[in-house]
């Protein structure tokens, strides 16, 4: 080998081997496996569920290695498989093949709740991050490996080399252009993301105030002192806060987007947290049941609204620091300036909200909820309730339209972030706003969210037509050819290109949306707590 | 069958087989069992097969990427459980009330099964379409780069070529195949209407000017100079400069828009001497002018020089002329504060105007109102006056010599001289003629608007006036009719009347008419600032110039000179020998020069 060839030799070690996926495919199915059987309960034996567990991670790992490149994808992406494993598996094949029925009634579904929660939140929770973290350490030992080869083979080629001129003609090389951030991205990630940790659990104990909520929390280190419960309540959000800085930095593209990964990470932690940690420390039993989770609405409730305060503040803060340090850089700016495309996507998302408003506005005609919206302003009116209906639809519209800023993007992407933002609003909007508006106390009840199912629906057909609408108006006058300049091009892929996980966190975040409150309704209440 | 259609069927058809794979598992189960699932609260076989067909549809249309080969199967099968959810709303919530005529929400009980099935259905549609595309050889359409098959070129980078080419991009937008080239002596179009707030200093020169670049995607903008246009050749040569290598353009179809020229009717010494006030440069050297006449008398000791220095002469009371005098004029006697030894009483602004009324387009109380309301500011008016020739610092009127080192000419303009090479129809002026499709007389494929045209106005009988909301019009409307005789459909005919006109008089002064109402003083500069900063272009800098008006309020204009005359004024004679700057502010206000 020339000094010249063994100098730039770089080890070919991004790609993960056939046989290295099955193997760690294998012990990650084996490890989640592990992880969800303690808690679940199965209609089949340990073994055979463990032995699924493995085959389950191998297909994780042979389909989406490729896919799951960062934490934070390896996790939702995990979500996803454990939410398909549940009802291809538990709901669809088992059933058939025992029974001869499907479980797809709700009441099937219901007995099988312990199971959702084993296989996707905690299978899919631990078989996610653990592959990507056995994945991190196979490749950091291979490239230590490779380096010690490389070291040994350049010294040799090197003394061989020494007697001979080499004489190389000097090429040229555009640089290649990296512009940097004042601070490293991942550093950038933890402070912002431990920033939103705090202000989400500031906003959580606030909504929360009606209880004894810091004794409650103080408990877990035995103690029922309030000052204490307030430390470990902060505490316990800077380190959501940081590690959702961390896992999920890389696939953040605008606030829209971090927000419903927040969503996502808040309905995680409530899996850890007041169904699992928060019973554990209290040296009670831990349970994943219907009733338990059912007791745990609330707080289901708090931490999804948690998750989303976080992933706003997250990504706004973030888009803050974009404008003010990356995109105001000369060599990223884009050709259409943050300002105009802020004002154009402000007024499209307010027209496709007055759609969007017109579509909701059928279901809440079916369930005569317009009086209810007429009372926001102290009027008995449908048609007061309506206009108001509509101006706040609007208003979310425009909200969308910035938070949700793309210049580029597929027709299917947009519907499946109004739907999520549709969620949203579900959530803050129906069951914390508007309540809080017409001075009723916030009910966050598993009652409250059985009723307020047909609100559900109306604003996830809202965020439907509101991401159609949008992406029709925002795409109307695109030439045919070309459509996109120079700097534009490095500049959409930078900003605008979908997170590789975007489409597991669509079907996290929406199917488990739907799901649970659909799950959740009836049955026996039991008490439960936040966290 | 276009290949967007055939993908749609192939999809819709993956909708249907998804959908009866659902179907079988439902009637795998026992009858007997249990909350069994049933096909009937699916709205029956039909009724899940007609949602699979659309999920498959709706699939094919919003997620393209899947059917082109750039999707994971992952993310194939994720994408089609969402569209299955959206499957779920619509047929539940909203065709299901429709169909069976019931104001009832599906209750939650009931709801879930389909949500399953529709989400089932999704994800086979998802995977059926991703293996589909592989190995079924869907063959994804292909991203061809058009080959540009006629070239429509627009002459004139002002208000009516940008609009004509703008037009152009938007109704040739699904035509790839059509070449659009605007041709522009700069790179920029000049918001004319506020040329004299730069002059003035108000607002920075780039601010009023954008980028014709950020105006289009499509549209190819070519700075030059057009040197010959050869209609037989159907082709048009420019040049970067005079020292450049010539290039040439093809075109089939042409629009000309090259605006017009200051017109100094053959006066020589006018021409040589005179500043004009037609371009962003013109305007940027007048304030420098402006600043460096202020520098100069400054430290002239001689009271006529200074005189000559401080006096600044317009020719024209139209609308150019007397905004840009009132600009002026608030300039000028806002820098006096910051020069000790010159006294206000020293500086001088004169108008002279062919007529016995200024600003003649406007009616004559708003003429007379103008003309009031300047001379309390200042102005002085010499009407009924021409302008017979100048000097490097002196401005003839007849028999009477006004010392000035500033004369700027806005009295006259006329067509661009390349149309008088074209060979074709001109009128005595030297405008196109044209008729009312703003078609060149004669010529076909030969379009134009702006300044440079004779267009019959249909709502007065005569012709349209040059002004910018003229243009502006007509050049709308000539990128219409050429994108429409390239689309095989009709063309229109130009009618527009115009709705008024606005014409700034300084500080929170102006004049307006507008669909026969007149206006004056503070309303009317509020009108014109508005109109203005809505019609000036961009967001951008619509934002910079109205950040420019309220620092304004606050701070004193600038006057730092960007330019420096010292080398081309070949007319300063020094004659005497050196004598010594004033020193005292009071003195020099005291008139007692040094």
């Amino acid at each position: 080998m020339s000094a010249l060839a063994s100098s730039t030799y770089q080890p070919q070690l991004m790609s993960t081997t056939l046989r290295e996926r099955v193997v760690l495919g294998a012990i990650t199915g084996l490890l989640a496996g592990l992880a969800s059987s303690f808690l679940g309960q199965f209609p089949v034996g340990i073994w055979v569920y463990l032995l699924i567990s493995i085959v389950l991670g191998i297909k994780f790992a042979w389909g989406m290695d490729t896919l799951a490149t960062t934490p934070g994808t390896a996790l939702v992406w995990a979500q996803a498989y454990g939410l398909a494993a549940w009802v291809v598996l538990w709901l669809t094949l088992y059933p058939l093949a025992a029974e001869r029925r499907l479980a797809w009634d709700i009441e099937a579904a219901r007995a099988n709740f312990g199971l959702l929660l084993a296989q996707s939140l905690a299978f899919g929770i631990v078989l996610g991050l653990s592959y990507v973290f056995a994945r991190w350490l196979w490749r950091s030992w291979q490239i230590r490996q490779a380096e010690t080869d490389s070291t040994i083979s350049k010294t040799s080629s090197q003394s061989e080399a020494s007697s001979q001129e080499v004489t190389t003609s000097p090429v040229i090389t555009p640089p290649t252009i990296t512009p940097q951030g004042i601070v490293a991205p991942r550093v950038q990630a933890l402070i912002v993301g431990g920033l939103g940790g705090l202000v989400g659990s500031w906003l959580f104990a606030r909504g929360i105030q009606t209880v004894a909520f810091y004794p409650l929390v103080a408990e877990l280190v035995g103690s029922e002192a309030a000052s204490v419960g307030r430390l470990l309540h902060y505490l316990i959000g800077l380190i959501i806060g940081l590690s959702f800085g961390f896992l999920f930095y890389k696939d953040l593209r605008n606030v829209g987007a971090s927000l419903v990964w927040g969503i996502n990470y808040g309905l995680v932690w409530w899996l850890l947290g007041p169904l699992t940690l928060f019973p554990w420390f209290l040296g009670n039993p831990v349970e994943w049941s219907l009733e338990v989770a059912q007791g745990a609405t609330q707080g289901l409730i708090a931490h999804l609204l948690y998750g989303s305060v976080l992933g706003f503040f997250y990504g706004f803060i973030n888009r803050i620091w974009r404008l003010l340090f990356i995109d105001s850089d000369p060599l990223q700016r884009s050709s259409e300036s943050a300002g105009a495309r802020g004002a154009k996507f402000l007024l499209y998302g307010q027209l496709a909200g007055i759609v969007g408003g017109v579509l909701f506005t059928l279901v809440t005609i079916q369930a005569g909820m317009l009086r209810g919206t007429a009372q926001l302003l102290g009027m008995q009116s449908a048609g007061a309730g309506l206009v108001i209906h509509l101006i706040v639809a609007m208003i979310i519209g425009s909200s969308y339209g910035v938070l949700f800023e793309r210049r580029e993007t597929r027709l299917g992407s947009s519907i499946a972030w109004g739907l999520s933002y549709g969620f949203f609003w579900w959530l803050l909007g129906s069951l914390t706003l508007f309540p809080a508006f017409l001075r009723l106390p916030v009910d966050w009840s598993n009652e409250a969210v059985s009723a307020g199912y047909v609100s559900l629906v109306g604003h996830l057909l809202y965020g439907l037509a509101l991401g159609v609408l949008f992406q029709v108006l925002s795409s109307r006058r695109r030439p045919a050819a070309p459509t996109l300049r120079g700097r534009d091009i490095v500049n959409q892929r930078l900003v605008t290109n979908e997170s590789p996980a975007s489409a597991a966190l669509w079907v996290v975040v929406i199917l488990l949306g739907v799901m649970l409150p659909l799950l959740l309704a009836g049955g026996v209440v039991i008490g439960g707590g936040y966290y | 069958m276009t290949p967007r259609v055939q993908r749609l069927l192939v999809t819709a058809s993956i909708g249907v087989l998804a959908a009866s794979i659902v179907a079988g598992l439902i009637s795998l189960q026992q009858p007997a069992a249990t909350n069994a699932v049933s096909l009937a609260s699916l709205g029956g076989l039909a009724g899940i097969l007609v949602v699979g067909a659309l999920v498959g549809v709706v699939f094919g249309v919003v997620f393209s990427d899947v059917v082109k080969d750039t999707a994971h199967m992952a993310q194939s099968l994720a994408k089609g459980a969402v569209i299955g959810v959206v499957g779920w709303l619509i047929a539940d919530f909203i065709a299901r009330p429709v169909f069976t005529q019931t104001a009832e929400v599906v209750s939650r009980e009931i709801a879930f099964a389909p949500l399953l099935a529709y989400g089932f259905v999704g994800v086979l549609v998802g995977l059926g379409t991703h293996v589909s595309r592989r190995w079924l050889a869907v063959e994804p359409e292909q991203q061809l780069i058009p080959e540009i098959s006629s070239r429509v070129v627009v002459i004139g980078g002002g208000y009516a070529g940008v609009t004509a080419a703008q037009v152009l991009e938007r109704e040739l937008a699904h035509d790839p195949t059509v070449g659009i080239f605007l041709i522009s002596q700069t790179n920029y179009l000049v918001h004319t209407p506020m040329l004299s707030e730069v002059s003035s200093s108000a607002v920075n020169p780039q601010d009023i000017s954008p980028p014709l670049r950020n105006f289009f995607k499509r549209v190819q903008v070519v700075q030059g100079t057009v040197k010959n246009v050869s209609m037989d050749g159907q082709q048009v040569t420019l040049a970067a400069d005079a020292r450049s290598p010539e290039r040439t353009l093809a075109f089939d179809q042409l629009i000309l828009a090259p605006g017009g020229v200051p017109n100094f009717f053959g006066n020589d010494s006018v021409a040589k001497h005179a500043f004009t006030f037609k371009s962003l440069s013109d305007a940027m050297c007048l304030r420098n002018q402006l600043i460096d006449c202020f520098e100069r008398a400054d430290l002239e000791p001689d009271e006529a020089k200074r005189r000559e220095l401080l006096t600044f002469v317009v020719a024209g009371g139209g609308f150019a002329g007397v905004e840009l005098i009132g600009g002026l004029n608030d300039f000028a006697r806002g820098m006096v504060s910051y020069y000790p030894n010159i006294a206000a009483d020293e500086v001088s602004l004169i108008l002279v105007h062919a007529r016995d009324q200024i600003l003649p387009e406007l009616s004559a109380s708003l003429g007379e109102y103008a003309q009031d309301k300047l001379e309390q500011r200042g102005v002085t008016f010499k009407l009924n006056a021409r302008v017979t020739g100048a000097e490097a610092n002196a401005v003839l009127i007849g028999d009477e010599r006004i010392p000035s080192r500033t004369f700027v000419w806005t009295a006259g303009n006329k067509p661009s001289p390349i149309l008088e090479t074209l060979g074709l129809p001109l009128n005595k002026r030297g405008q196109l003629e044209l008729d009312t499709e703003l078609r060149v007389v004669g010529v076909p494929g030969v379009w134009a608007a702006g300044d440079c045209a004779q267009i019959p106005d249909l709502t007065t009988g005569g012709m349209c006036p040059p002004t910018a909301q003229h243009a502006l019009r007509e050049g709308k409307l000539a990128g219409y009719n050429v994108a429409a005789s390239l689309k095989g459909k009709p063309i229109k005919t130009f009618k527009y009347k115009s709705v008024g006109s606005l014409a700034s008089l300084g500080h929170q002064l102006a004049v307006a008419e507008v669909m026969g109402v007149r206006f004056s003083g503070f309303f009317a500069w509020f009108m014109w600032r508005a109109i203005y900063l809505i019609k000036l272009p961009t967001f951008q800098k619509q934002l910079r110039v109205g950040l420019d008006w309220w620092l304004d309020v606050f701070f004193p204009p600038d006057i730092v000179q960007t330019i420096d005359f010292s080398n081309t004024s070949d007319d300063v004679q020094v004659t005497t020998s050196p004598q010594p700057i004033a020193e005292s502010t009071a003195v020099a206000r005291s008139g007692a020069k040094v």
